[in-house]
């Protein structure tokens, strides 16, 4: 699913976020990457969205080099990609439904089609009952539920999540992880930056450990640190 | 794009302006005022127009024929001129020497002036009317071009008053020219302030797979609705404006202001496509840089 090849990347600062990242995802995996704060993490997944560009280096992500892929291709190849971030990104002048039906409605889906698929994915993260509240009247985890939402609502092939349960506390963070196994045993592989050790440990699932942008360890079922 | 898109693209750009209704009052505001002042602008380079092609209607020109030209020749040039219909000729005359001998006489209160002097000193010579939008400066280089003419004169002082009002038509149109451009950078800045506003969601679409034309159409569509919004307070402001300008200006004779469906045209033609220039272009410009970061 994810193929780099001595991957790098150099802000224009002269900050090096990643180096020789050679990596092997495949379809259908989980994945966590773990590292400390400016390990290359968030960088990682900013490459694997063609948000950035590599320095050096080449991202294959699905079928797609990234780097040969031209500005007005990103749109299309995104829509095959879902994102959760820490702080959820939703609009808050809109509704739960809509928040989520935002996504289909730029591929221009049939309004039939969003209203089906809306409802399905809000019923799968336990909030179809406030699909006509707005983000503010939620709690947090309720958001990054609806975030999910969002991100899963295209049937993305991908899903990356950065940092996902970084706001919430330990019991709503395993409701995501519910829903992030539950997404992934239907196929869809798993990208997780993050730093909750007690997920990573007990969840036991590959772990690709990064530092000062390097691949320091890569274990198929493995633990946040090796201490 | 799909029609139902479309609908949806027209929504968000209307709820857009509703939550913002502050920055979009601002941007239609600051689009009023400056289409008030180009439309000042324009409705004085219409009248100066419009003044201008009066003169030149009452402008004549004379030719003074060369002595040698024989009448028949003299008869022939009047043709030729009064070809020169493209330049504003209207009509062409031809005055003998006797004729303008006689005119001379009548004009002096002296009869038989010439009798006493034995023979007629004044040529034969064409007048020529002109019409308006006439190009006066064009034909007269035309016309001493051609054979036997000795002499080309007409009234300076309506041809200084021309080339004034003609300098300020120039200076009207480079300032509408500066104006606009002005207009666009205040335009663009408040627009911007809007679209900052909304940064996040801009950078949420891009993260779900909008296109570019798909997330710029809601700001393009609200830059489209403000500039229609400006032009419409602004044209309503200078057509009642002129109303009374032209109502009090008409006892003037000597001012003839040009007829108010005529401004009310010109601003129905030049501030709605320059409201809705300014506020598409407006938004393209302000979204073009949060596209990019």
């Amino acid at each position: 699913m994810i193929q780099t090849h001595n991957l790098s990347k150099v802000y224009a600062n002269g900050v090096v976020a990643l180096a020789n990242v050679t990596l092997y995802i495949e379809k259908g995996e989980f994945v966590f990457l773990v590292g400390p704060s400016g390990a290359g993490k968030s960088t990682f997944i900013k490459l694997v969205i063609r948000s950035e560009l590599p320095t050096e280096g080449t991202i294959i992500v699905g079928r797609r080099n990234l780097v040969y892929l031209r500005p007005r291709e990103i749109p299309f190849f995104r829509r095959n990609i879902g994102v959760i971030f820490q702080d959820y990104k939703l609009l808050p002048n809109k509704t739960v439904y809509e928040n989520v039906a935002f996504a289909l409605e730029v591929t221009e889906a049939p309004p039939r089609e969003i209203s089906r698929q809306v409802a399905a994915v809000l019923e799968l993260v336990g909030l179809a009952a406030r699909a006509h509240v707005r983000p503010a009247e939620l709690s947090g985890g309720e958001q990054q539920r609806v975030s999910l939402a969002r991100a899963i609502v295209n049937r993305p092939h991908l899903l990356l999540a950065d940092e996902p349960t970084g706001n919430l506390d330990p019991d709503t963070s395993w409701g995501i992880m519910d829903l992030l196994l539950e997404i992934n045993k239907r196929g869809t592989t798993v990208v997780m930056a993050t730093h909750n050790k007690e997920i990573v440990n007990r969840m036991r699932r590959r772990v690709i450990a990064l530092e000062a942008g390097r691949v320091v360890r890569d274990e198929p079922k493995g633990v946040y640190d090796e201490t | 794009m799909r029609l139902r898109t479309f609908g949806y693209l027209f929504r968000e750009a209307c709820r857009g302006l509703s939550r913002n209704g502050l920055m979009a009052v601002a941007a239609a505001g600051t689009i009023t005022v400056s289409l008030l002042i180009m439309g000042i602008f324009a409705i004085i380079v219409t009248n100066l127009n419009s003044f201008g092609d009066r003169l030149k209607a009452q402008i004549q020109v004379r030719i003074f024929l060369a002595p040698d030209v024989s009448l028949e020749e003299a008869e022939g040039l009047r043709e030729e001129i009064k070809s020169f219909k493209e330049d504003g000729v209207r009509r062409v005359r031809l005055v003998t020497r006797e004729e303008a001998a006689a005119e001379m006489e009548k004009l002096w209160g002296v009869p038989e002036l010439f009798t006493g002097l034995g023979e007629n000193p004044l040529p034969n010579s064409l007048v020529v009317e002109l019409g308006p939008g006439a190009k006066v400066e064009r034909l007269v280089r035309k016309i001493k071009t051609l054979p036997g003419v000795a002499e080309i004169v007409y009234r300076d002082l309506i041809r200084s008053l021309l080339l004034v009002a003609q300098i300020v038509s120039v200076v009207g149109v480079t300032l509408i020219l500066v104006i606009s451009l002005g207009v666009l950078y205040i335009v663009v800045n408040t627009v911007r302030l809007t679209v900052f506003a909304r940064r996040r969601e801009i950078e949420i679409m891009k993260l779900v797979g909008a296109t570019d034309w798909f997330i710029r159409w809601p700001f393009v569509l609200e830059g489209m609705i403000l500039g229609l919004i400006g032009a419409m307070v602004a044209a309503v402001i200078l057509s009642k404006g002129y109303y009374f300008l032209f109502k009090s200006a008409s006892q003037i004779t000597w001012l003839p202001l040009v007829p108010e469906a005529r401004i009310n045209q010109l601003l129905l033609l030049v501030l709605f496509p320059a409201g809705i220039f300014f506020g598409v272009a407006g938004s393209l410009l302000s979204v073009k840089r949060f596209l990019r970061e």
